[in-house]
């Protein structure tokens, strides 16, 4: 004897499950490579700023050797080394400024790492909820508010750049 | 010639910079890494010019010049601040808060001494 057939109705039911199903699992295996690259990302900042600092405190380590060299020479500094270590001092300053955005980027990072942990966090508990082993209703109400807090942060890092718009680089206006 | 000055920043390379600058000109030169560490500087000394960040920990330097200026000795004290914010809306709160001016890092040196110069004749 035939089983009996699907009514319409249930065909779409179980389609749509599937379908939630499959975008559960593509969310869930999003977030989680999200969460591995900004781990990474994090990592690699946080290289790049030690490698910035130690290259930075070299740097002022032998710009300072080289005016010392001139002055315990004696005499007065030759012109052009004394021009030349004049503007040296407006490009070493870049340090600070790569240290900033540096700062801002990691900021982002960081929002970007916190969402994607509190999405990865989410979907594992709507799928444990689907499955009948899910936590009380109101655990997953803290993880939804969670979840929103960590993407308002990071909503919110769009305006903190760095911004340099309204003047150039070097220019004074005095008040 | 020769006056005393405050710079404050909680980056070593722009600290060394103003100072190498400032010192080729003949000025005296003290360091502070930070707005709390300025103000408390201050305090123990009596600065011709003070030049500052904006965004520091502990203490920004907007912070710092409503700080100053409500102390009856650096009521007229130029006070630079050195920032890479360079909106006027930034620029607005510095010059509300009585800084003397804005300059933009990274700074010029020549274009630093002569500005020096001028604020503090």
């Amino acid at each position: 004897m035939r089983p009996p057939e699907a009514s319409a109705d249930e065909t779409a039911t179980i389609g749509a499950q599937a379908a939630s199903r499959d975008l559960e699992d593509l969310v869930g295996r999003a977030s989680a490579a999200l969460h591995l690259q900004c781990n990474a990302a994090h990592q690699e900042l946080a290289q790049t700023r030690r490698l910035l600092s130690d290259a930075t405190r070299n740097l002022l380590d032998c710009f300072q050797e080289a005016h010392r060299g001139l002055v315990s020479a004696g005499s007065v500094q030759p012109e052009p080394v004394a021009r030349s270590l004049l503007a040296a001092t407006q490009h070493m300053q870049f340090s600070d400024l790569v240290g900033q955005l540096l700062a801002t980027t990691e900021q982002r990072v960081d929002a970007l790492t916190r969402v994607s942990q509190r999405m990865q966090n989410l979907v594992e508990r709507m799928s444990a909820l689907r499955n009948g082993a899910g936590a009380p209703p109101a655990e997953l109400a803290g993880e939804q508010r969670a979840f929103l807090e960590a993407l308002a942060a990071l909503e919110s890092c769009g305006s903190s750049r760095v911004r340099q718009s309204d003047m150039k680089a070097g220019e004074i206006d005095l008040f | 010639m020769n006056k005393l000055v405050l710079t404050v920043d909680d980056s070593a390379a722009i600290r060394e910079m103003l100072a190498y600058v400032l010192k080729s000109a003949g000025h005296r030169v003290i360091e502070a890494e930070d707005g709390m560490d300025g103000l408390q500087k201050a305090l123990a000394n009596a600065f011709d010019l003070i030049i500052t960040d904006q965004s520091m920990p502990k203490m920004d330097g907007i912070t710092l010049v409503k700080a100053l200026r409500a102390l009856p000795q650096y009521k007229t004290t130029p006070i630079l601040l050195l920032t890479t914010e360079s909106s006027d809306a930034m620029k607005d709160e510095g010059r509300s808060a009585g800084a003397t001016g804005w300059l933009v890092k990274p700074f010029d040196p020549t274009k630093l001494i002569e500005v020096v110069q001028k604020v503090t004749r």
